[in-house]
Order: C-alpha cells, then sequence, then structure tokens
C-alpha cells in the first residue's frame, strides 16, 4: 500500500503526455488530469515521505504535509482545475500544458521539505509562466515574456546563491524558518529570491509588465501561483522578519495607488495583486503572532479565490469584445450579465466587504497589526483597502460594466465552460464569507477569532460608504484616460535602449576609429616589413641548408655504393678486414 | 451602481452609517479599540474618507510625472 502520491508529480507526468494526444481529447483529458491531481491533493496525509541519496548524501525526508502546505496544496490544486474548465474550449495544446505543469510545480513547492527540490518546483514555476505569456504570440508578449524570464533568472541566482550558502554553512537541507539566521548574507539572499517572485516594490515591475501580455487564459493562471507560492516560502522561511511588515504596508497602498491610475482591465487588476500580497507579507512580518501568519494564509487562500474569479471576468470581457482598455468599453453589463455579476462578487471580495470570503481572509492581518499595536501597518494596510475599493468597485466596475459606451465594440457569445468556472468560483467566494469558521478549521495555527463583530462590520461599512462618497465627487476626475503610467521597469527598459546607444557612441567607435587604425599601424608598419624579411632570408638562406645536405648524403651515398659490388668474396673481405680492426683496436686498448 | 441609487440615496446611506457607528461604538461600546485614534466618533467613515483623498491626491500628483503616450516604449 503506497501511503502518499504526489499530487504534483503526477499533474507534471500527465502533462506531459497531451501533445501527442489527439485535438479533441485534450480539453476532457486536461480536466481529467486536474481533477485527479485535486483529489489526490484532498487525500494526502499528513506527515513526512520519501528520502534520496545524492553524492553519498542522505536528503530525507523530501515531502512534507502538514497544515500549512495542505491549505496552499488545496488552493493550488483547486484553481488549476478551474483554470483549466476555464480554458476547455480552446485549441491550444501549449496553455493547457502549462498550466497543469504549473499547477504541478506550484503543488510541489507547498510539499517540498527539503530546499533542493523546492529550488527545482521554484524554478519550474517561471518556465511554465513564460510559456503561458508567449502563448500570446505577439510582439509584445515575446518581449514581456523575455523581460520576465530575465528578472525571474536573477532572483533565482540570488535565491541559489543564499541556498548554497545555507547548506554549505548549516549542512542542513531542511526547508524550514530560517528566523535563526536573521541579518546574515544568505538570510537576505534568500529573502530576496522571495520577495522578488511576492512582487514587492521595488522588484515588483515584471507583474505588472507580464500579466497582462499573456492570454486571457493565461493570466488566470499566472496570477495565483508564483507570488502565492512566494507568500508561502515566506510564511515558512520568514516568520516574524520585522522589515516584512513595512515592505508589505508600502506595498499595499504603491500598489492601489498605481491602479487608480491604470486604463487596461488586467493590468489594474496586476497591480491589485501587488496591493493584495502586500497584505500577506504584512502578515508574515507581523507574524511573531500566530495571528498574523495564519491571517497571510486565509488571505493568500482567499485571495486566489476572488483574483482568479476577476481575472476570468476581466478575460471574458476581453473575450467578447476583443477590447482591454476601459476607455474603450462601457456599459458591458447589458450583454453579459453573468459577467457582470462574477465581476462585482470578485470586487466586493478583494475590497473585503462583510459576507464575501476577502473580508474574512484579511481581517485576522488588520486585527494581528492591532494586537502588537503597530499603527503604521494598521492604518496603511486600513488606506490600502479604501484604494480597492476606489480603483476596482468603483473605477473598474462603473467604467466597464455601466457607464456609457464608449466605442462600437462587437460582442460575442462567452463559452458555457467560462461560465462554469466564474460561477463556482462565485459560490465559494461567499460560502467562504459566511461560514468564516469551517474555513478557519483549515488554517495552520489554532486560532480562536471572530470576523464579524460590530466594531469591524461597522468600520467597514464606513469605509464603504465614504470611499464611494468621494468617488462620487471626483467622478469627472477619475475618468480613465488612454495613457500608461512608469513603473520600476522604466528602469531596465529604458536602461538597456541606453545601454545600446552608450555601446554605439563608445565602444563601435573605438573599436573602428581607433582600435582598427592602430591595429591596421602595426600590421602595415611592423609585422608585413618583417615577414618580408622574413621571407627574403628563408628563400636565401635557410633554403641553402636543406639542398646542402641533401647533396651531401647524395654524395655520400655514391661514395658507399661503390662497396656494394654484389659479390660475395668482396663482401669476405671486407668482413675479415673490419675483423682485424676491431681486433688491433682491442689489442691496443 | 451609481445609476441605480441616485446621489441623494447615497448621502442618506452615508449619514446612516455615520450614525450607527457613533450609537454602537461610542454610545454603546461594542468595539474595543487597538489604538486611541480609534475612539474618534464614527472612526471607519473618517478614515475611509481621508483615506481615499490621500490616494486620490498621491495618485494624480504622480501621474503628473509618471503618465505617458502609450507608444512611449516603441
Amino acid at each position: 500500500m503506497i501511503d502518499f502520491i504526489h499530487p504534483g508529480l503526477v499533474l507534471i507526468l500527465a502533462a506531459t503526455l497531451l501533445p501527442v494526444l489527439p485535438k479533441n481529447l485534450r480539453g476532457p483529458y486536461s480536466v481529467l488530469v486536474a481533477t485527479v491531481g485535486f483529489f489526490l491533493t484532498l487525500i494526502a496525509g499528513q506527515g513526512f515521505y520519501g528520502s534520496i541519496s545524492l553524492f553519498g548524501i542522505e536528503i530525507s525526508p523530501l515531502v512534507r504535509v502538514d497544515k500549512l502546505s495542505l491549505l496552499f496544496a488545496y488552493i493550488f490544486s483547486f484553481i488549476g482545475l478551474i483554470g483549466i474548465i476555464y480554458c476547455y474550449h480552446i485549441d491550444d495544446w501549449l496553455q493547457q500544458f502549462a498550466g497543469l505543469l504549473y499547477t504541478g510545480a506550484s503543488v510541489g513547492v507547498s510539499f517540498a521539505a527539503d530546499i533542493l527540490s523546492f529550488y527545482l518546483f521554484w524554478e519550474m514555476l517561471s518556465f511554465c509562466a513564460v510559456l503561458l505569456i508567449w502563448s500570446e504570440r505577439t510582439k509584445e508578449s515575446t518581449e514581456a515574456g523575455y523581460r520576465y524570464i530575465l528578472v525571474h533568472i536573477a532572483g533565482g541566482l540570488s535565491l541559489f546563491a543564499g541556498i548554497m550558502i545555507f547548506i554549505y554553512q548549516t549542512g542542513s537541507f531542511t526547508f524550514d524558518s530560517f528566523m535563526a539566521h536573521s541579518g546574515e548574507p544568505f538570510w537576505w539572499f534568500i529573502l530576496i529570491g522571495f520577495i522578488l517572485c511576492a512582487a514587492v516594490p521595488p522588484l515588483h515591475a515584471w507583474l505588472p509588465d507580464a500579466y497582462p501580455a499573456a492570454t486571457i487564459y493565461g493570466s488566470v493562471f499566472l496570477n495565483p501561483f508564483t507570488t502565492k507560492a512566494a507568500v508561502y516560502a515566506l510564511i515558512r522561511g520568514f516568520p516574524g522578519a520585522e522589515v516584512l511588515i513595512y515592505l508589505g504596508s508600502v506595498m499595499a497602498v504603491y500598489g492601489v495607488i498605481y491602479a487608480l491610475l491604470e486604463n487596461n482591465l488586467r493590468r489594474l487588476l496586476s497591480y491589485h495583486i501587488v496591493s493584495q500580497v502586500g497584505y500577506m507579507v504584512a502578515g508574515v512580518g507581523l507574524g511573531v503572532i500566530t495571528l498574523g501568519l495564519n491571517g497571510s494564509a486565509s488571505h493568500a487562500f482567499n485571495h486566489i479565490l476572488y483574483k482568479c474569479l476577476l481575472f476570468m471576468s476581466a478575460g471574458a470581457v476581453i473575450y467578447a469584445t476583443g477590447k482591454q482598455k476601459m476607455t474603450e468599453l462601457g456599459d458591458f453589463g447589458r450583454y453579459a450579465p453573468i459577467t457582470a455579476i462574477s465581476f462585482f462578487v470578485g470586487a466586493f471580495s478583494i475590497a473585503g466587504f462583510p459576507l464575501t470570503n476577502g473580508f474574512i481572509g484579511k481581517s485576522p492581518i488588520i486585527s494581528a497589526a492591532g494586537e502588537i499595536h503597530n499603527a503604521f501597518a494598521y492604518i496603511m494596510l486600513n488606506v490600502a483597502t479604501c484604494g480597492t475599493i476606489i480603483s476596482i468597485i468603483c473605477k473598474m466596475g462603473y467604467y466597464t460594466f455601466f457607464s456609457d459606451k464608449k466605442s462600437d465594440y462587437p460582442v460575442r457569445e462567452t463559452p458555457i465552460n467560462m461560465k462554469i468556472a466564474m460561477l463556482i468560483t462565485s459560490a465559494l467566494c461567499i460560502l467562504i464569507g459566511i461560514f468564516p469558521h469551517a474555513f478557519y478549521a483549515y488554517l495552520p495555527f489554532p486560532m480562536d477569532y471572530e470576523p464579524y463583530t460590530a466594531a469591524h462590520i461597522l468600520d467597514t461599512l464606513g469605509i464603504f460608504s465614504f470611499t464611494s462618497l468621494v468617488f462620487i465627487l471626483f467622478l469627472k476626475k477619475l475618468k480613465p484616460k488612454p495613457y500608461i503610467n512608469l513603473d520600476m521597469d522604466w528602469f531596465y527598459r529604458k536602461g538597456a535602449v541606453v545601454t545600446n546607444k552608450t555601446l554605439d557612441k563608445t565602444v563601435i567607435p573605438a573599436e573602428y576609429d581607433f582600435i582598427n587604425n592602430v591595429w591596421r599601424w602595426i600590421l602595415d608598419s611592423v609585422v608585413i616589413p618583417i615577414s618580408k624579411r622574413l621571407t627574403l632570408f628563408e628563400n636565401t638562406k635557410m633554403n641553402g641548408i636543406p639542398i646542402f645536405m641533401s647533396n651531401a648524403a647524395k654524395a655520400t651515398g655514391d661514395g658507399i655504393a661503390q662497396f656494394g659490388s654484389g659479390k660475395i668474396q668482396d663482401y669476405a673481405v671486407y668482413m675479415v678486414i673490419f675483423m682485424a680492426l676491431a681486433l688491433i683496436l682491442y689489442i691496443i686498448l | 451602481m451609481i445609476r441605480m441609487i441616485s446621489k441623494k440615496t447615497f448621502y442618506w446611506i452615508c449619514l446612516i452609517v455615520v450614525i450607527l457607528e457613533i450609537v454602537f461604538l461610542k454610545i454603546m461600546h461594542l468595539g474595543h479599540p487597538y489604538f486611541d485614534f480609534e475612539e474618534l466618533p464614527a472612526f471607519g467613515a473618517i478614515i475611509g474618507f481621508l483615506g481615499t483623498l490621500f490616494i486620490v491626491v498621491v495618485a494624480k500628483s504622480l501621474s503628473l510625472f509618471i503618465t505617458k503616450r502609450e507608444d512611449y516604449y516603441d
């Protein structure tokens, strides 16, 4: 009896069969694989499994299944299934393949007990993401994909350096809390590797750059896995690292400020990922009490649900109209009520309205900030909530689904599988919001927390109503405009252009005008004259030597040949003479 | 959403929320605030209003420097 089947490996291995299947079987097959993966995660029992012997070093265990990794594995494998249902109808095996692989790798990350297999699954995430970005097959997405992979290679190298120093210094392969080594070089290297994937500013620009460039199905897969795997890694490795409180609080506000300025639907949602992951990062920093860590885990779980719902409904809008800018949309609600309802369920969840899973998900983090009396985090996280409400419900909701129609866009019917995926997720968002305690039972640490208190509900209602009030007051000012906003990626996007231009102006002139001329002068005035001399010398003097030698050899040979007469008696005479000579020499000496 | 409920009804909702907050939290003391500033009457409404104002003002002033035409990178 096998006591544990790794769902991640099953997903990865099964995904490799997808390309060889006939076209019409790929959809059902990928749904089947994703369902099996989810089912295997559900039946996974807690414990430690597996071991491997590598270069004489025994690494054991390889797989750790505890409450924290199970919570993340549940949501990763579930949202993989939802994503696969969402892209059931497409005729592009690459995206379904990358989706399954991505799901498998994320489950692998959450189950990895040793740091080496963790790193392997971790790097696989970036590979799958880039496949999904390139699947859009436009010039823009190709470039964004290259930028994505370059940034992630940099982060991966930092993580790898940290891991190598960690193994060398401690001799341990276990992936557990690094807080005992707080402040050491490898602690920083690993932390930078993690927060780059969690999109913490200033290392976040890859996210809003790449996610809107992917296919609409790709962005449903992209948004839950990489950043939330990083949140898992932070909860596991850096619980209570104080620097994360401040990074996370600033990040939560940073994201919504950019989101408010955005015009592109999916870029706006991408900035909301930055903001929402900010709550989780702050929660990890507040993890000196388990309420903070529980909050991070529960927020990550619920965030994945409603964020995927938002990306799915944005994808449905883009699928139906072919437009992805708010300046070209408007009044879409009347054409697609199911998309609109799903969007608003997701929008109210992300803003944390009571009776949605966003409310019960992020409350523990804000309460944790209160419990340990960190006023900065408490205020910043509340301000970020205001920003979320105004940019997603008010701005995106109003200007996409209501308002006036701003361009004469066509409307295509949304496939039934996309609607099913959206409705299942919407239902879950509300169910978890209504029954928080059933969900809290799955959190990694025991917790006695009540989100629905009078103070909490009333404060939230106050924030909602007055944020909307400000939106009404600034309605004209906040109208979407057809512009883009520069972010940290400016430094490397413009930096690359500037580097190329600088090379054109410095290295290339130096090469052509200076080094080439010097080289030509050296050739003309030194190398060629010398070689001419050498040729002359060789022709006149050096060639004489072999000619002389061959002449000498010929003369000698001719001389010797006179003795070789061919007569046996001559040879007998030579032999007698030589023996006599030898005898005489012997006697004299 | 905003078209469905007129502006006037909306102002009434805001007022009711403020009254509820004051009645339940300041008079009946149902909450247990973590910080002193939470003792302010209708704290939720205050942080909702000021926080959003902060976000809008920062975003708008930031956009003077960072907002560019769509072909900026081409």
